[in-house]
């Protein structure tokens, strides 16, 4: 067949921006994703620069409202879930023994979809000001706001989740089907259970977003009354929508990171991860009962003790999984030969940090008492706690230990040990004495607060953590500057790895595995450097390996939705139209252009074989 | 003995064909009765609407019913869920049946009734 030899080789830009290598997609993400976690990190220091003395003139009002909503839904949607998605991409299709994730093209279409929503999203910072109606938007706050910014929101994060989504069904997808020989589910390392429940979570999650965020948008552009009281809507509606997608997002940013966590741990502590089966069931039983918690962001709307008191009992149940978790990461390391590098560090800081933040969380889901803490600095230094302590923390290390199999080179590790020091202790002095500011009474989401209260000395200290914070941000990027500039490259598995994503040389090949590798266990490479062998038993001859070709189409595809974006935020149908018209274009050309990829030849293989290139 | 295989063979080949066939007329059989039934069902419903004797709230709950049946014969019949390795799909439709089922029990509990 002629049209499976087709391939045409591309380099450069134009590679980047075909590639439906979950690789290079995967570096993609992270690229993205840390670009925007700089943004919402300015975004937070501005913040604190302002609540740093009392009265402070320096962001108030509307602008100080933009900070914070852009700093919220930046952290979220562009920063902390596209890196997920990154390490996704990188590293699961490897530590499954997959060529690639079940769909390409729309693993393409994903990330462009979450790059061009995330364009949309922060564009609004030059076009008549950021949505200012926090990352929650409630309605009716983010019904009347005049200005385009709430639009921006809506249109952005409604083309960045279709990214997502698509995202999550495709890694579903692979998880199941793509899996090679012997990879049972019960042997697939913990990232992967992690990733594969998180998908699971976004499939069901996801959608109340799109739903919620259509509606806002109808109300919005086309005067529909879904949460105008006046007119028979609801403002409770917009509330419970969020949230049902809300909560679960926040198991969807967790649960990765504890799949990074139980790695790492497992690897640096030179042992089998305690309790396998045990931390596998508590990720699902988290995931599900993820689902029937969400009233809890609303004990203080009025909803009733009934309502009030069984999402409460249902949310102190999630502690007990989680304890479950804890206590095993920590038996893994009990008697094991611990090293610490940079990984290990944020690893073993992530498990205490982690451990306040869900305490704190515990304290929140009693309703009376949180009456108390609504709405105060209480609630922020909690959930800074378990995303910054518990997800950042987790996907730093997960950098420092994944670095080197996605960028062929490893992070200096004494900057590494600076980037963590700074960083981890600059978390502690941002959050820690929020807490008490919050009990004091410090309303969140307000711009200043008066001298004389007692609150001046917590806030100031707060302010230097967050500069602390941003400096242990600048140490990695010098890292990453420095890693990029050397010549040195890593060897296959720099730190006797036990999955199967350090079984190949680097760089690693294009079709990942030149045979598709037999799992013999659960940590597939451990089992096989105990037997001996060193390197995994492939399950096949070596062979004609199919591969997808690359695509401009996703991008076209993407940047069709993002010109309708426009359209419909200005009410202007006819760039929309034409936008959307573009998508459809794409579409049908997708669907009616045969392509079935290109096969690299047997001989190629054996020759990357011989040469250790495979 | 491979005398004995080359006799063997065959007839297990056409027990096989034979059952395969069998299985195939059975489907054929779920097929057109599950057809017939969703017209049936579609008339009814119809009916149910159209009819001023039967009451508008009844008429809402018993379309409802008919519409769970008829998803039934899609998904089992048409889309062979009874089949082997339908496993995944059944368990994603099972949990995306019991997250919709939640929010919308807790919605019209807390926002349409209070």
């Amino acid at each position: 067949m002629a049209t499976h030899e087709s391939h045409k080789k591309r380099s450069g830009l134009m590679d980047w921006l075909t590639t439906v290598d979950h690789k290079k997609i995967g570096i993609l993400y992270l690229l993205a994703g840390g670009f925007f976690f700089l943004i919402g990190g300015l975004e937070a220091i501005l913040m604190r620069i302002q609540l740093m003395e009392p009265d402070s003139k320096i962001f108030t009002g509307e602008l100080y409202n933009q900070l914070l909503t852009m700093h919220g839904t930046t952290m979220i949607f562009l920063a902390a879930m596209p890196i997920i998605f990154g390490f996704m991409n990188a590293i699961l299709p490897l530590q499954i023994g997959a060529r690639d994730v079940a769909f390409p093209f729309v693993n393409a279409v994903g990330f462009w979809l979450f790059f061009f929503g995330g364009l949309l999203l922060n564009l609004s910072w030059f076009l008549g000001g950021a949505p200012e109606a926090g990352w929650t938007a409630y309605a009716p706050l983010s019904t009347v706001a005049e200005d385009t910014g709430v639009d921006f929101y809506v249109l952005g994060l409604q083309i960045a989740g279709a990214g997502t989504l698509a995202g999550g069904i495709n890694f579903l997808v692979t998880v199941i089907n793509m899996r090679a020989p012997g990879m049972t589910f019960m042997r697939m390392p913990l990232f992967t259970w992690a990733s594969f429940v998180t998908s699971g979570l976004i499939l069901f999650a996801f959608p109340a977003l799109t739903v919620g965020i259509f509606l806002l948008m109808f109300e919005r552009v086309f005067d529909a009354n879904f949460f105008n009281a006046d007119m028979g809507g609801n403002v409770l509606i917009w509330e419970h929508i969020f949230w049902i997608f809300g909560h679960p997002e926040v198991y969807i940013l967790i649960l990765p990171a504890f799949g990074i966590i139980s790695e790492i741990v497992s690897t640096f502590s030179s042992k089998r991860l305690f309790g396998y089966s045990a931390m596998v069931f508590a990720t699902v039983l988290i995931g599900f009962l993820g689902f029937m918690v969400w009233v809890h962001h609303m004990f203080t709307v009025g909803l009733g003790p009934v309502a009030n008191s069984i999402f409460a009992v249902a949310t102190m149940a999630i502690a007990i999984p989680t304890g479950v978790k804890i206590f095993n990461w920590i038996f893994t390391m009990w008697g094991g030969q611990i090293r610490f590098t940079t990984a290990m560090l944020f690893a073993v800081g992530f498990i205490p940090t982690f451990v306040m933040g869900g305490v704190t969380g515990v304290m929140l889901s009693v309703p009376a008492a949180d009456y108390q803490y609504h709405d105060s600095y209480f609630v922020v230094a909690h959930f800074h706690y378990v995303i910054v302590g518990g997800l950042i923390l987790g996907l730093f290390a997960g950098l420092y230990y994944w670095y080197p199999r996605m960028f062929n080179r490893v992070l200096n590790e004494t900057l590494g040990k600076w980037n963590f020091w700074l960083f981890f202790i600059g978390f502690h002095l941002t959050f820690f004495p929020q807490h008490w500011l919050g009990l004091m009474g410090m309303p969140r989401r307000v711009y200043t607060y008066m001298s004389g209260q007692e609150l001046d000395g917590a806030n100031f200290v707060s302010t230097i953590g967050a500069i602390l914070m941003g400096a242990g941000t600048i140490v990695l990027l010098i890292n990453i500057i420095i890693s990029a500039s050397s010549k040195y490259a890593t060897t296959k598995d720099p730190w006797d790895g036990r999955t199967l994503e350090w079984a190949m040389p680097v760089p690693t090949p294009e079709y990942n595995f030149a045979q598709t590798p037999l799992v013999r266990g659960l940590d597939a490479l451990y089992v096989e450097k105990a037997a001996g062998n060193g390197e995994m038993t492939p399950a096949e001859p070596v062979g004609e390996i199919h591969m997808p070709n690359g695509s401009i189409l996703p991008f076209i595809m993407s940047l069709g939705l993002f010109i309708s974006g426009f359209g419909f935020i200005y009410a202007n149908w006819i760039v929309a139209g034409a936008g959307l018209g573009l998508v459809l274009i794409t579409m049908f050309l997708r669907s009616v252009i045969d392509d079935h990829g290109y096969h690299i030849h047997k001989e190629e293989v054996e020759a990357d074989i011989k040469g250790g290139r495979a | 003995m491979a005398d004995h295989h080359k006799t063997t063979e065959p007839t297990v080949h056409r027990h096989e064909e034979i059952q395969r066939k069998l299985a195939l007329k059975e489907e054929r059989k779920h097929h057109n009765v599950s057809f017939v039934m969703m017209i049936l069902l579609t008339i009814v419903a119809f009916f149910a609407i159209w009819s001023d004797k039967i009451s508008d709230s009844f008429a809402v709950i018993f379309i409802l019913t008919l519409a769970v049946v008829q998803v039934f014969f899609q998904l089992y019949i048409w889309m062979h869920l009874s089949h082997k390795g339908h496993d995944f799909p059944i368990w994603g439709m099972a949990s995306g049946v019991l997250v919709a089922a939640i929010t919308v029990a807790s919605l019209m509990g807390m926002i349409w009734t209070s």
